[in-house]
């Protein structure tokens, strides 16, 4: 202490300590006392706002009920609206608060993988950034009650599809994405109250049911405050789920199939070629049908190649759903069974048949020389250019129509597409596309699947209305019997989608009833599981199908696997037909430049048809190489076979016979693609004006190859097949929808499906008041 | 020495104890403790104990403090006043370095569930290092002993401002000028200072040195609040001066606040509890609350003017304008007539920096009264 020094200068500081107590006791009388605030003041009538709860979306079942192809479960999930987090101060303080909480709530993410997804383009600029998902309803609660610490963070719920089954039945199930705005708008009036960010069907039956399987979201009418601050609830309704879709595929019998098929198209591309020449067999995709014959109901529908549908729960990438549709991975989103189309080759036959037999035009006795190949009577005169030719020339010597079917001879079949046309005057101008018409093709079946494919049955006047449409591209108007005699063998102008063709040998097993083919059994409610709606079979059409007609087919079909020297006979080698006794027929479609397209339609058992199986191997080679085996083993997965069916040996021997086939075919010259004789087809008169119908396809004309030897006790036996030609070429421009479906590969058609897009958000609100 | 006789001797520190500050200082913390609770134990069936849990564990280590700092005899502070300067100089620096960042502030560090603000203790630092110079050169306080002192206190202050934290800072703005005030500084350079201190300011508003939501909060006293933080700002200093209005005369009842228990108030534990004070209880509850404010400033004062020296005098001040500052800045900026600068009430805000760093000082306001005579 320093004497001289002047006294301290306490009481200014107590003055002013004392000034500042009067301030503030003067400023908290004046807010307390003399002007205090009452609650009404502070709250003024709060707001109202609508949130929005998503409902569960119906689950989808298998034939039995019991087993779960789609469910579907709900998820929480952080968001980061970038709009409003642009405008965040403290924008560091914000995300490390945020990665806090999601690290304590067990969700492991740094503040840099936050920041990461904000600047990800794959998120959709004007919609909440997913930061994570499946989190606590505890964190959901904590982010919510704190919009204040979490500014444009926000905690959603969604519902996710889940697939227990992986990939099996994609292409039937479909996928869901988010509703675009087209869809929205359709839907505006929907009591289902679509918003943005929700999800709807896109395909397959997500897409068809879509109706039955969204449910109705729940409201609650939230009572808000200035802050958005939720302050009481003034009505609330709960979400209602969707209904359950029951198919009626079974769900081992499609896996199996599904299976069976992937092996069918990986044997036909390791097969050896019967001739070096020939293309190579890239079998690229397939497809197969399992029809419940009596009531028409889909057993199984495989299309390969395939996708996961959980690759678009959530959204997919448009890089990956890029990958999806292009054409190099075959576009693995198309149905083959329902929105591809194909010649359906020496298939057609029993339509032909059944069209010669129901005008009197045949008589099925009458035996014909097969001489292995055919020449126009109306041109015999001018004694070139007329010819058509079985595969490889082969003579099958007296046919019968039985034993024309059963070895699928086509110089019979030319014979009758010929007098077709002389028999226009009684007959009129299409007895065979009049029956192709009541069989169903060239029509949609009608099945609950999207996008389903028409196909194509031409006749005189469509292929004037086409000439006339686009005279450069069909520069030949005119129908000549060349027409015809492609037609009678299943191709020219003729494009059907697998599913049709199966429903032709339905209806051939169900003496005429052509039935509409369904994949859906019943909607059940959600909560009482009470069918709401049920599918009963739907019988389109009947077609006048005698019994002495319906017993001429069906023998000749049942001789092809039954008979030796049927063109199935070796594939069915050890298959117990005693106790189920099956009937088919094999078709061969070539394509210029490709392997041909094999196909197999059969039913069974014969005597009281119950199924229909139906194989189509694109670029496989021959229906009896590679659709035969395949239909088969498909048969023997049914519960009516599968307890016969000796074990391993059939299945290991059928290959290995196939690869012996091959090479006895080979050295028996029994096929060709007869290119030769179409060029001597280049001369003048009625013939000439087929082929120049098709441009671009003049190389590829049907020939039949004949079984030449028919050893039943031997393995090897020489290959039956036919062989048949495909509508339309790669260059060939469209006129008509129908014929632009058809592509070169035997049928893919593209469709452009809609790109789901990114990640969909369920909950929000939206003011009303 | 014999106890009787300790007893007797009516100039024994024993005999001195100014129990009156302490049941002041004891009841404002047991009062903050209490609106601790009201304002964290949450609005679900199972209150939140967590925050009065460690409220409660700070008061007991405040008491040892408050014992620690009172009798050890603070004349021996003089002599390591520097010592504890550069401790807590390099403290400063240090948590610039390796201390926790919250809410965009690098002033924490941390040791497991607990956190030190070294701030905190800096001011109590302060005021005795600038006593200890402050009191040896009373007799020419001009020149180099004036720059000196501030470049004493300049140093702390800078180190804090880089943190950033506005409010402390202020704090020890406060303390400095009080101090200088005090030990009789002429009043010319006082006024320069004040110049100086008015120029800077505006350069600093005018600067990019604040960070734009400190800007704001300062402004929006004035201005009214344009822009985002702004708004959020003039938001904080509405929704306070709302729940405090809200509290009339008598209050809603401790534990009933309805802007309060909504959570209305950004904050409310800490730098705006003295809202949960004005709605919960009234005038009568936060003018009582003034009161005991008035009774500790009032000993605190009284102990000044006691002090055999003017080392303990000058601490005394220093308390008393750390105190009343953060007193004043801190509810009046909870009633609108002071910006917002994060600096917590004293004894009542919730955080342990504060709570040992209030109840050390008043524990040297003891020690210089409990020593008057000897």
């Amino acid at each position: 202490m320093t004497d001289d020094a002047p006294p301290l200068r306490v009481a200014v500081i107590g003055i002013v300590c004392v000034s500042l107590f009067a301030a503030l006791f003067a400023r908290l009388y004046f807010l307390q006392v003399l002007q205090p605030t009452t609650l009404d003041e502070v709250r003024p009538v709060p707001t109202e706002e609508v949130v929005r709860y998503q409902a569960e979306r119906g689950r989808i079942l298998d034939r039995t009920g019991q087993r779960v192809l789609v469910d579907s479960r709900e998820s929480i999930v952080v968001t980061i609206d970038r709009q409003k987090y642009a405008t965040v101060e403290d924008k560091a303080g914000l995300l490390g608060r945020l990665s806090r909480v999601l690290n304590e709530a067990g969700v492991p993410i740094k503040v840099q993988d936050i920041e990461d997804r904000l600047v990800d383009p794959q998120y959709d600029p004007f919609k909440p950034v997913p930061i994570a998902e499946d989190v606590s309803q505890d964190l959901e609660v904590q982010l919510l009650e704190r919009p204040f610490e979490f500014p444009s963070v926000d905690a959603t719920r969604v519902w996710l599809r889940t697939y227990p089954n992986g990939p099996v039945a994609s292409h039937l199930l479909g996928y869901v994405g988010a509703v675009n705005e087209d869809e929205l708008a359709a839907r505006a009036s929907s009591p289902k109250h679509y918003e943005p960010g929700d999800d709807m069907g896109k395909a397959g039956v997500e897409y068809m049911f879509e109706n039955d399987l969204r449910g109705v979201p729940g409201e609650r009418n939230i009572l808000v405050d200035l802050r958005n601050v939720e302050v009481g609830t003034a009505s609330v309704a709960e979400p209602q789920s969707g209904d359950d879709l029951v198919l009626t595929i079974d769900l081992e019998l499609q896996r199996q199939t599904e299976r069976l098929l992937g092996e069918a198209l990986q044997e036909a591309r390791e097969r050896p070629k019967r001739k070096e020449t020939d293309p190579d067999v890239t079998a690229p995709a397939g497809t197969v049908i399992v029809l419940d014959a009596p009531s028409g109901e889909v057993l199984a529908m495989a299309s390969n190649p395939s996708y996961d549908p959980s690759e678009f729960v959530g959204g997919i990438g448009a890089y990956r759903f890029a990958e999806l549709t292009n054409a190099s991975a075959h576009f693995p989103l198309l149905n083959r069974g329902i929105q591809s189309v194909y010649a359906p080759g020496s298939t057609f036959k029993p339509v032909t048949t059944y069209a010669a037999l129901r005008t009197g035009l045949l008589d099925p006795a009458e035996e014909y020389n097969d001489r292995g190949y055919y020449v126009l009577e109306e041109c015999e005169a001018q004694g070139a250019g007329c010819e058509f030719q079985n595969a490889g020339r082969t003579a099958y010597g007296k046919v019968d129509l039985h034993r024309a079917l059963v070895v699928s001879s086509d110089t019979y079949f030319y014979r009758l597409g010929e007098k077709f046309s002389n028999a226009q005057t009684t007959l009129g101008p299409t007895p065979m596309q009049d029956a192709a018409r009541a069989f169903g093709l060239g029509a949609p079946t009608g099945i609950q699947l999207p996008e389903e494919s028409a196909g194509l049955v031409s006749d005189p006047a469509t292929k004037a209305a086409r000439h006339a449409e686009n005279p450069e591209a069909f520069p030949v108007g005119d129908w000549f019997t060349g027409d015809n005699v492609n037609l009678a063998i299943g191709q020219g102008d003729l494009a059907v989608t697998p599913l049709q063709l199966a429903n032709v040998y339905a209806t051939l097993a169900n003496g005429g009833r052509v039935l509409a083919p369904s994949v859906a059994k019943a909607v059940l409610d959600h909560d009482t599981g009470q069918p709401t709606r049920t599918f009963e079979p739907r019988e389109l059409a009947r077609v006048d199908l005698p019994p002495s007609i319906a017993t001429d087919i069906s023998g000749g079909l049942a001789g092809v696997v039954g008979e030796s020297g049927g063109t199935a006979y070796d594939g069915f080698t050890g298959f117990p037909l005693d106790r189920f006794r099956i009937a088919g027929k094999t078709g061969t479609a070539q394509v210029e430049g490709k392997a041909d397209t094999a196909l197999f339609a059969a039913y069974g058992p014969t005597e009281n048809p119950k199924y229909v199986v139906l194989a189509v191997l694109e670029e496989s080679g021959f229906g009896a190489d590679a659709a035969v085996p395949l239909v088969r083993r498909v048969f023997e997965q049914l519960p009516e076979v599968k307890p016969f069916v000796t074990p391993d040996p059939v299945t290991t021997t059928v290959p290995g016979a196939t690869t012996s086939t091959t090479a006895a075919g080979g050295s028996g010259g029994s096929s060709d693609s007869g290119t030769a004789d179409s060029s001597k087809d280049g001369g003048s008169g009625a013939t000439d004006d087929t082929e120049q119908v098709e441009p671009d396809t003049t190389d590829t004309s049907a020939v039949d190859a004949p079984t030449t030897t028919v050893a039943p006790t031997s393995e090897t036996t020489a290959p039956p097949a036919t062989a048949t030609t495909v509508p339309t070429s790669p260059t060939a421009p469209a006129s008509s929808p129908d014929t632009a479906a058809v592509t070169p590969a035997g049928g893919t058609t593209t469709s452009g499906r809609r790109r789901p897009s990114s990640r969909p958000v369920r909950r929000r609100r939206e003011r009303v008041t | 020495m014999r106890i009787d006789s300790l007893h007797d001797d009516p100039t024994s520190p024993a005999r001195n104890v100014d129990w009156v500050l302490l049941v002041a200082a004891a009841a404002l913390s047991i009062l903050g403790a209490a609106m601790v609770f009201s304002t964290t134990k949450g609005t679900g069936d199972a209150a939140d104990t967590s925050y009065l849990g460690r409220e409660i564990i700070f008061l007991i280590v405040s008491a040892v403090v408050v014992a620690v700092s009172a009798l050890v005899d603070y004349r021996r502070l003089r002599e390591i006043a520097p010592a504890m300067y550069v401790v807590t100089l390099a403290l400063l620096a240090g948590v610039l370095v390796v201390g926790t960042n919250v809410k965009g502030a690098q002033a924490w560090y941390a040791f497991g569930p607990f956190q030190l603000q070294p701030s905190e203790p800096a001011k109590i630092v302060l005021i005795v290092m600038l006593a200890a110079y402050l009191a040896s050169r009373r007799n020419r306080l001009d020149g180099w002993p004036l720059l000196i002192t501030l470049v004493l206190a300049g140093v702390p202050m800078a180190l804090i401002m880089l943190q950033p934290d506005l409010g402390t800072t202020l704090v020890f703005v406060a303390v400095t000028a009080g101090l200088l005030i005090a030990s009789g500084v002429k009043a010319r350079y006082l006024g320069a200072l004040a110049l100086v201190g008015l120029l800077g300011v505006v350069a600093v508003l005018n600067s990019g040195f604040l960070e734009g939501y400190q800007r704001d909060r300062l402004t929006v006293f004035i201005t009214g609040g344009q822009g985002a933080s702004a708004r959020a700002a003039a938001y904080n200093a509405d929704q306070s001066q709302t729940a405090i209005s809200l509290g009339g005369l008598r209050g809603w009842g401790y534990g009933k606040g309805p802007q309060t228990q909504a959570g209305y108030v950004p904050e409310q534990q800490t730098d705006f509890i003295f809202t949960a004070v004005g709605e919960e209880l009234g005038f009568v509850g936060s003018a009582g609350l003034l009161v005991l404010f008035g009774v500790v400033a009032l000993r605190t004062m009284r102990s000044a003017q006691l002090a055999r020296d003017d080392f303990g005098a000058l601490i005394c001040v220093g308390v008393l304008v750390m105190l009343a500052f953060q007193l004043f800045q801190n509810v009046g900026m909870t009633m609108g007539i002071m910006p917002i600068t994060g600096i917590p009430l004293p004894f009542v805000s919730y955080g342990g920096s504060s709570m040992l760093t209030t109840w050390a000082s008043i524990g040297l306001v003891i020690n210089v009264r409990m020593r008057r005579f000897r």
